[in-house]
């Protein structure tokens, strides 16, 4: 199922609908992992599909088939413009700056929008992937997202690894983290000063937390048990801002 | 030969280069076929003014070479004249046509709801352009057959003359009374105007190259495009 609150990809959509049974060709284009396929799939779901990367099979496809779906579309490649013509093709490409020679081969050429300027669409897709991964991982969890926080640099994928990772990591009982350090530390001690290295694995986020949760080093110094000095030169020894 | 039997009237009347007399209040006295033809599109005072501009400093006739252009008509030359002080002329040369022999070839053509495929190309031109958009289309335009891709190619490239304007406006409309002539057959017109106060003319022979690759035609001026396709049914 494709979902998307955003303006510009109901655009898109309304584009691909309009032509639907039009024999132009569409290049749709835009970075990795932002649910291109998934729009194209919504609509030409029955056409003939084939990976742009196997080149030498295109050209048969292209002559035997009239509606056709291209993904990982190469568009530096040189491909042959009376192929384009009375066929409805539609090719997919992560590249975001497109060449003349492709632009000319094209009937319409949309430029879908990655995950961090469509924010609308980021509870959709939180919910999802948390509902999906309480599911595999049988758990319950249900979170608050700082949607500032979430990585979207890789868009939907690092989204997804991101509320996978916080629904795995909810409410992990003691011996969890235990665990958890205990393969870290097995892979890592190798050095003569890591006392000292690793337990910034431990004060960091205890210190953070602890002042997000109680706001000054003072309050949280007497949290903690131990003296604002002491708390103050920890602050500064892991680069705590 | 006694040229006196000879009546002049009729050759200026058929020829293709616009003629017109005016009286010396301006008043149209005598205009040709081509020039009826072309006061449908302006003002007969725009021409009034120029022959007095360009009239000679006395009794006589004068040629002046210069570029006019009044929509979509084209001149490079006018000559005005005037023989006594109650009748001054104009005479508008038309520009050489190169004529095109473009050939049909209906396979490629595909019977298409055109107001749809403009919409489609509209709706991509929205996504990136905030320019205001006045829309005059006829809804009950026949289908009729284009080469589907080359139009949306053709048409996309034009409307991305236009991001960055302020207004555009999309005129689609049936023109009656003129045709488009491929080959032995004569085709009606759909009309396709897109106008603004000013747009990007960097891509225009571009756009004009992709054109001559199909069955339309196109004329381009700085504010605007006009496209015809011919009604193949």
């Amino acid at each position: 199922m494709f979902f998307s609150d955003c303006e510009k990809i109901k655009q898109i959509k309304k584009g691909f609908e309009l032509t639907r049974n039009m024999q132009i060709s569409t290049l749709l284009y835009g970075e990795s992992n932002i649910g291109k396929k998934t729009l194209v799939k919504s609509i030409y779901n029955n056409a003939t599909w084939i990976d742009g990367g196997d080149f030498s099979k295109i050209k048969n496809v292209l002559q035997e088939n009239s509606e056709i779906v291209i993904y990982n579309f190469d568009i530096h490649r040189n491909y042959d413009s009376e192929d384009f013509n009375n066929k409805k093709i539609i090719a997919i490409a992560n590249e975001i700056t497109i060449p003349d020679y492709i632009d000319s081969l094209f009937g319409f050429i949309y430029k879908m929008p990655p995950l961090r300027e469509r924010l609308e669409d980021l509870k959709f897709f939180i919910d999802k992937y948390t509902k999906e991964a309480n599911e595999n991982l049988s758990k319950k969890e249900i979170l608050n997202f700082d949607i500032e926080k979430i990585n979207l640099n890789d868009n939907i994928k690092s989204l997804k690894i991101d509320v996978y990772k916080k629904v795995a990591f909810n409410n992990l009982e003691k011996n969890e983290i235990q665990d958890i350090l205990y393969d870290y530390f097995k892979k890592n001690l190798q050095g003569n000063n890591d006392y000292v290295k690793f337990l910034n694995l431990f004060e960091y986020p205890l210190i953070v937390a602890g002042l997000e949760k109680y706001g000054s080093q003072l309050k949280l110094s007497q949290i903690l048990g131990i003296n604002r000095n002491t708390l103050r030169k920890k602050v500064n020894e892991n680069g705590i801002n | 030969m006694k040229m006196e039997s000879i009546d002049f009237r009729n050759f200026i009347e058929n020829d293709s280069n616009p003629f017109v007399l005016f009286d010396f209040g301006g008043h149209i006295k005598y205009l040709n076929n081509s020039a009826e033809i072309l006061l449908g599109y302006i003002n007969p005072k725009v021409l009034y003014d120029l022959a007095l501009e360009y009239a000679p400093k006395s009794y006589g006739h004068k040629n002046i070479l210069s570029n006019l252009e009044f929509d979509t008509f084209s001149f490079f030359s006018i000559m005005v004249g005037y023989e006594d002080d109650e009748n001054i002329y104009i005479r508008l040369y038309n520009k050489p046509l190169i004529k095109q022999e473009k050939n049909v070839s209906k396979e490629m053509l595909i019977a298409t709801d055109v107001n749809s495929l403009l919409e489609a190309n509209i709706t991509l031109f929205e996504m990136q352009s905030d320019t205001k958009l006045s829309l005059f289309v006829d809804q009950d335009l026949p289908m009729f057959k284009i080469d589907q891709n080359s139009f949306s190619k053709i048409i996309r490239k034009m409307l991305t003359s236009f991001i960055g304007s302020q207004s555009l406006s999309i005129d689609l409309k049936l023109l009656f009374g003129e045709y488009l002539v491929l080959g032995e057959t004569k085709y009606q017109i759909l009309e396709l105007i897109l106008k603004s106060q000013k747009r990007d003319t960097s891509n225009d022979d571009e756009i004009m190259q992709m054109v001559q690759q199909t069955c339309f035609s196109c004329q381009t001026k700085k504010d605007v495009f006009k496209l015809q396709l011919p009604i193949i049914l």
